[in-house]
């Protein structure tokens, strides 16, 4: 055992992770650029070094500035190479003295022929890492930016044992904790894993993340916890706890941000350790909801050259003959999958055999459908196999021309062939675009019928039995459309965005049904025959959003004709009826407009109307509710209403219902009783009467408006008493901008 | 204050403005004391729930008229919980139960087995059975309608069942032989022209007669769609003079473009431009079934006599296929480029001939 | 509901149920209320009868399965022929009887009815109206509407059947033998059930009818056979709901055809008639439809419309052009033949759930297709 590994290439990634381990001689790498001016650095023999650097903004500038700093010239391997030497010189000397002591590292590392390639030749460090260089880079960019997070609070002299320990950072490091919280790593297999556990290594892991994420944040006490969630696209096939667990995920990071603001770091319930998820898919549908949340970063496959170096340095290591020549076509057969090769190397050396192309060929049998991503499959649909990879797997052209076998091979081994079916379906039309006569679309839509009512009769009615033909359907693609040089096929989001869509118009229905059989509660049934599903949407949905905008002359609440007054009671009964409100919302633009609550309706315009329709419904509902209390705190007011938003049909009577307040409703500070604007004496935003001129009116309905608009802002962020008011006068956008209320005072 | 189509929607049966006989008919049998099971079918808009709503106020007086809705939890075999939307008077129940979706059986058998068992509390009440009616009972599961027929023989004594549908086509025999068929027409342009003018008196407007017709035109024999569109004109235009366009609803215009973007380009960019289309009306939870017709008809009008009847024949056969099939995009862009291939056919017949 | 059957006080709640029942029989559904008391009160199946009467004297009696079209007495025969093996008294504890509203899932083949055929049964009660009944030392469990178990269950009833063959006899009722899995109706001694024959059905109406105190004209009967198609308990149930909506009116009308026709959901002759002319079906009605022409794709289209606005079920209308199509005396073989391939796909649309009003359309236009 020892033997072996002294013979060996000293690994860098043994050194430090056994100097980790141990902890106890700090070990460096300088691989990035931590984001300041120096770079302290220990070596073996515990000396600090002091690298200095500019500072820098973007990640890969910091790096370059880095290397230039220290006059190693521009090539980026190149430091990393003299450390790589420094430090197996280092190594060789720690060694004598480690091998004395049992060492459960070294028996990891140092594996007997039981361990596999794969574990044994894990890359232990970011040098390790072949290919990637900047996409590793920024990998550890991001890690680099919880720095401030996960040591920076800790005291002083703490925090300079744990740098010793864990790992050479800067000390005065200036960075927040970056803002996506989950790092994303993906990439095809055998080339993730390999990047991440390089990571791993660093900071204590902690595999068990249910438990930590769930049992809160207990390890924020022990030491600094990196998270590593692997093949989470994986987490689908589970059921519905890993969705759940993705959802946690997501919640976890959500919740950060409002509780930061609120309390700017004191709040000990929020994530302080980075998380970083490891996928081969980054399309998988289970990571939809954590992709907008995350970091991603996407490993593409290092070049061959740099995998067939890799390879044959650990044949060396292993006292494997290899021709360069084998070694390349076992790269090329598993197209990149430093796994696969390492596998199938140490298969052939179980068997004593030298490796020869021959060899080679013999043992990849079967290799080829490693790689089986719904994309991949996509593209041997519409793009016809190259005749380099033809070659590297073997075939003649007769074996290349029997497509049918190797492509439902291929769509069965994804797994995923409804997936493929909406990949096949948005992707045909950009293809042979000039078919005069249609006929190949019209065959392309009756096999994907076809396939669509095979699999809703195996999902629908439980008829496996049609599974194994599900894939010949879409086979068909091939002969249709394939062509050389069509563009590569790029995963469609428009079937994922249309079933979102649907989702949350569904909801929008759902809750104007909601209103309408509440309303019907109240008027002996009135509206109830309306709310029946495809009515609903045919019928009362199109008609309704007319009805609520008439064609009244953007005027105000005190001139009113009286043909319009009599309109606008009936509009803004029915709305108070079926709780639709007008909710005021500030556009991109900071132009005020009304926005239908709930539904979703087009018009932006008339802002005036719907202004004075919003207030008159208000009004109207306020004035059902008037023997509630009156004074309540707005903080009370809002939760309560936050409270009632959600359950808008808890099936009271009629009476209950009534009394419920609509959400963000104005506070009644001012007594919004009548039911007539017009009878009112106007009063302006304090309360006081005001005297009928135009102007002040003008004024006095925007003050009114922005009165609305800062209460809603106040229920949304309760306690603190950040209330922005926007006084505004005239119509000159020079005013119209926020102003704090403390600014008058 | 209500919508038009119910402030004056008819509350008993006296004041039904068609279908007389029907409406003698159902008087005499809810004050007969034999009142049976009844299945109310015909076209939507037709007025079935309003003779239901009169035929109970006959039955039970205007107490029925007191509803209250209530949320029940029910639960599924698989024990996930279904939220069934229940509206309920002292008298009667109404459930939707579609709303279900698959487990719609789970809750036909649970409510009315619960309703069943409960007798009427009430003394003073005029009728000793309780009235469940069943909305949408042509989307009834077969199995729920299985289990419908044995709860219709069982507890006769004390609840009678009101199922309410558009065709019978999708219920079983058995259902069909246990209710007493009431098949509510659509009505007629002049039972239409009836209504609409009594709506616009009791409202208190004058409405042109020719408005009205071209109101009913649009409507389809829809009258509460007709009374909706009415009063959204009214809302509109208040005097109703001068040259008035009957807005037709959003999607249908919607369709309609797409029809014609069908019409003036056949190529791989309009298919793909149609499908961005579909896209959008299916999110807005438009029934792909009535995109599908709408659009076909549309594109009827459109082209030359000699392919209206493949455009419809396709539109049928894809139409039924879609229903079969879960991904319903793909009928739908199936049928557009058969569509477009057929007038590129008979356009350039002699070309491919 | 069953898995109470065997415990007294269930039995108690059915026996009082059924005796509200009988205080009430005007909500009795006559179809119970007529069903018949022995086997030789069933009506047309005399082959089947003659067999069973057989039965009566000799104590012996095979696994049975009954299959045929609906309403022609299949379950009526079954329940006759154990009221006379076992009496009133003893028909509780001898016969189970399932039909497919119950849970009929493998598992309550497993537990139900396993358990009741399983006991020996016991003896015999000494009957209370005097009457002597064979009594024979065995049980019968009828599972009635049997195509509808699921395959497993069947499969489960296969090894009982057996088991318990000393002491249980089984008799599946069902529409469709060919539901049934091979083991099982191998195990049985079939007997079909035809439809019912004009002059039968006519009556057992006539009897219905005048124990009922209606007067029925016979172009009602005509219409109640016709449009049950053979089906006595459609007949019957036609009946009593036009019997109901005659008597609430005051002075009682009689009932007409027509009132049988709405009843039943059969679309008038003459709008039928009216549709098929708009085919391009030439009828000996009489009635001159104006304007004839060439009948055109748009003048279909609105027809189509208005009958569907009319409410009309599509399998109704889809029936009766059938038959009309079928048996037309002028059209020729091949245009029948092509139009019932028509009638047939659309049928098979409609029974998957298609859009009405499109397939209406459909067969319209291919129908005038095949004709012109």
């Amino acid at each position: 055992m020892s033997v072996d590994f002294e013979s060996e290439f000293p690994l860098l990634g043994d050194v430090i992770s056994r100097s980790l381990n141990r902890t106890t001689i700090p070990s460096t790498s300088i691989s990035s650029g931590p984001p300041s001016t120096t770079i302290r650095a220990t070596n073996f023999d515990g000396k600090t070094l002091y690298l200095r650097r500019k500072p820098a903004t973007s990640a890969r500038r910091k790096l370059a500035v880095a290397t230039q700093g220290r006059h190693v010239g521009n090539l980026l391997e190149m430091p990393f190479h003299k450390m790589m030497e420094q430090l197996s010189e280092d190594k060789a000397r720690e060694l004598s003295r480690e091998l004395d002591q049992p060492d459960h590292a070294l028996a990891a590392t140092v594996g007997s022929d039981s361990s596999l390639w794969v574990d044994r030749y894990r890359p232990r460090t970011f040098t390790d890492l072949m290919g990637n260089d900047r996409v590793a880079r920024e990998a550890l960019e991001w890690l680099k930016q919880w720095d401030k997070c996960v040591f920076g609070k800790t005291s002083q002299g703490k925090k300079r044992k744990r740098d010793g320990e864990e790992e050479n950072y800067d000390v005065n490091d200036p960075h927040q904790r970056p803002k996506q919280r989950i790092l994303l790593l993906s990439g095809p297999p055998g080339l993730a894993g390999y990047e991440v556990m390089e990571i791993n290594a660093r900071p204590i892991v902690d595999d068990r993340i249910r438990p930590t994420l769930e049992t809160g944040y207990t390890v924020k006490s022990t030491k600094p916890v990196l998270i590593i969630i692997d093949e989470i696209d994986g987490a689908t096939g589970a059921g519905d706890n890993s969705n759940t667990f993705v959802h946690k995920l997501v919640q976890l990071t959500q919740d950060k941000p409002q509780k930061k603001n609120r309390n700017q770091s004191g709040d000990k319930r929020t994530i302080l350790r980075p998380i970083i998820c490891i996928c081969n898919d980054i399309n998988a549908s289970s990571l939809t909801k954590l992709r907008p949340h995350a970091a991603q970063l996407r490993f593409q496959k290092p070049a061959d050259i740099h995998t067939v170096k890799r390879l044959r340095e650990i044949c060396a290591i292993e006292g494997l003959k290899a021709e360069t020549r084998a070694l390349s076509t076992l790269v090329a057969v598993a197209k990149g999958d430093l796994r696969g090769c390492l596998n199938t190397l140490q298969f052939i050396r179980s068997r004593n055999e030298e490796v020869t192309e021959s060899v080679v060929r013999k043992s990849t049998k079967g290799m080829k459908e490693a790689d089986n991503s719904v994309i991949s499959a996509l593209n041997s649909l519409f793009t016809p196999m190259s005749k380099k990879r033809a070659k590297e797997l073997g075939l003649n052209d007769e074996a290349e021309a029997r497509y049918v076998e190797r492509l439902s091979h291929e769509i069965d081994a994804c797994g995923k062939d409804s997936a493929v079916a909406v990949g096949c379906f948005s992707h045909y039309v950009t293809l042979r675009r000039h078919d005069a006569n249609f006929s190949r679309y019209e065959k392309a839509n009756e096999w994907l019928m076809t396939f669509d009512s095979f699999s809703s009769a195996m999902y629908n009615d439980g008829e496996f039995a049609l599974s194994p033909y599900l894939a010949y359907t879409l086979v068909p693609f091939y002969p249709l459309f394939q062509e050389r040089g069509a563009p590569r096929v790029e995963r469609s989001q428009e079937d994922w965005d249309n079933l979102q869509l649907t989702k949350t118009n569904e909801e929008i229905y759902k809750s104007l049904n909601r209103c309408l059989q509440a309303a019907s509660t109240r008027h002996g049934g009135d509206y109830r025959h309306l709310a029946n599903w495809p009515i609903l949407q045919l019928e009362l949905a199109p008609f309704i959003n007319r009805i609520i905008s008439p064609q009244l002359r953007p005027i105000n609440g005190q001139h009113v004709r009286p043909d319009e007054r009599v309109l606008m009671n009936r509009l803004v009964d029915i709305m108070s009826n079926l709780e639709l409100r007008f909710i005021q919302e500030r556009l991109e633009d900071g132009q005020l407009t009304y926005r239908l609550d709930p539904s979703s309706d087009l018009a932006l315009s008339r802002y005036a109307v719907r202004h004075l329709v919003a207030q008159e419904v208000d009004a109207r509902v306020t004035s059902r509710h008037t023997d509630i209390v009156e004074k309540g705190t707005t903080g009370k007011h809002a939760s309560f209403f936050r409270g009632a938003k959600g359950k808008s049909s808890s099936g009271d009577l009629a009476d209950e219902d009534v009394l419920r307040p609509p959400p963000g409703k104005r506070p009644r500070t001012d007594a919004f009783v009548a039911d007539d604007i017009a009878d009112r004496p106007p009063t302006d935003f304090f309360g006081r009467l005001i005297l009928a001129s135009t102007d002040n009116k003008k004024s006095k309905s925007n003050a009114r408006a922005s009165n609305r608009s800062s209460t809603t802002n106040a229920s949304t962020s309760p306690p603190k008493f950040n209330i922005a008011y926007k006084y505004k006068e005239g119509n000159s956008a020079a005013v119209r901008k926020p102003v704090k209320v403390s600014s008058f005072l | 204050m209500s919508l038009w189509v119910d402030q004056y929607r008819p509350r008993s049966l006296e004041d039904l403005h068609y279908h007389q006989e029907l409406s003698t008919r159902l008087k005499s049998l809810a004050s007969s004391g034999d009142f049976p099971h009844m299945l109310f079918y015909g076209p939507s808009g037709a007025g079935k729930k309003t003779r239901i709503t009169c035929t109970l106020r006959q039955l039970f007086g205007p107490g029925v008229e007191k509803l209250k809705i209530d949320q029940r939890v029910f639960l599924s075999p698989s024990k996930r919980k279904l939220e069934i939307n229940v509206v309920q008077s002292n008298f009667h129940i109404e459930i939707t139960p579609s709303e279900a979706g698959n487990y719609d059986r789970v809750v036909i058998q649970e409510l009315l087995k619960e309703i069943a068992q409960t007798q009427q509390v009430d003394l003073s009440a005029k009728q000793r059975f309780k009235v469940v009616i069943i909305n949408e009972a042509d989307s009834l599961s077969r199995d729920a309608q299985a289990a419908l027929r044995r709860t219709m023989e069982k507890y006769m004594s004390n609840m009678r069942i009101i199922l309410c549908a558009n065709s019978t086509s999708r219920l079983i025999a058995p259902i069909k032989s246990r209710c007493l068929l009431m098949r509510v027409a659509a009505p007629s342009a002049e039972d239409m022209q009836t209504v609409m003018q009594h709506v616009s008196r009791r409202v208190g407007f004058d409405l042109p007669p020719d408005v009205a017709s071209k109101i009913i035109d649009d409507s389809g024999g829809n009258l509460r769609k007709a009374i909706l569109c009415l009063e959204a004109l009214k809302m509109q235009s208040p005097d109703l003079s001068g040259s008035l366009t009957i807005a037709k609803p959003d999607w249908e215009t919607y369709c309609q473009k797409v029809a014609d973007l069908i019409i003036s380009e056949q190529t791989p960019a309009r298919v793909m431009e149609v499908r961005q289309k579909f896209y959008e009306l299916l999110s807005h939870c438009i029934p792909p079934t009535v995109i599908l017709k709408t659009v076909a008809d549309r594109v009827v009008e459109r082209v030359d006599e000699a392919i209206k009847a493949d455009v419809m024949h396709w539109a049928a056969v894809y139409e039924v296929r879609m229903r079969t099939g879960s991904k319903k995009i793909y009928h739908l862009e199936a049928w557009v480029v058969k569509v477009m291939s057929l007038y590129k056919h008979f356009f350039y017949g002699m070309d491919f001939d | 509901m069953a898995s109470s059957f065997f415990k007294p006080q269930a039995q108690n709640a059915q026996n009082t149920k059924s005796a509200e029942k009988h205080a009430d029989p005007s909500l009795q559904p006559w179809v119970e209320k007529y069903r018949p008391k022995t086997i030789d009160d069933v009506s047309a199946q005399d082959h089947t009868v003659a067999v069973l009467r057989k039965t009566l004297t000799s104590t012996n009696l095979p696994h049975m399965l009954f299959y045929g079209p609906p309403g022609t007495g299949k379950t009526s025969t079954i329940l006759a022929l154990a009221r006379q093996l076992f009496g009133p008294d003893n028909f509780r504890s001898r016969v189970l009887e399932l039909n497919a509203s119950d849970e009929r899932g493998i598992s309550i083949v497993r537990d139900k009815v396993k358990n009741f055929a399983r006991q020996t049964p016991r003896a015999q009660a000494v009957s209370s109206d005097g009457k002597e009944y064979p009594c024979p030392p065995y049980k019968i469990i009828i599972l009635d509407e049997a195509d509808s178990m699921t395959q497993d269950a069947q499969g489960a009833l296969r090894r009982i059947m057996e088991t318990y063959a000393r002491i249980t006899r089984f008799c599946l009722v069902c529409n469709y033998v060919t539901r049934i899995i091979e083991p099982l109706t191998s195990r049985c001694s079939k007997f079909r059930f035809t439809p019912l024959d004009h002059s039968s059905s006519s009556t057992r109406i006539a009897h219905i009818a005048s124990e009922e105190g209606i007067h029925l004209e016979s172009p009602a009967v005509d219409a109640l056979i016709t449009t049950s198609a053979g089906d006595l308990r459609r007949a019957i149930t036609y009946l009593q709901s036009a019997h109901r909506l005659s008597s609430s009116t005051e002075p009682a009308i009689p009932i007409t055809h027509r009132d049988i026709q709405e009843i039943a959901g059969v679309v008038p002759d003459n709008v039928i008639n009216d549709f098929a002319q708009t085919l391009g079906i030439e009828l000996d009605t009489g009635m001159q439809v104006d304007g004839m022409g060439k009948p055109g794709f748009d003048r279909i289209r609105n027809k189509v419309r208005n009958i569907i606005r009319e409410g009309y079920s599509s399998t109704q209308i889809l029936a009766q052009l059938h038959d009309i199509v079928i048996l037309h005396p002028t059209l020729n073989g091949k245009q029948k033949s092509k139009c019932a391939l028509i009638f047939a796909e659309v049928d098979k649309a409609l029974c998957d759930g298609a859009d009405e009003e499109l397939w209406i359309l459909e067969v319209a236009l291919r129908v005038h297709k095949a004709i012109a």
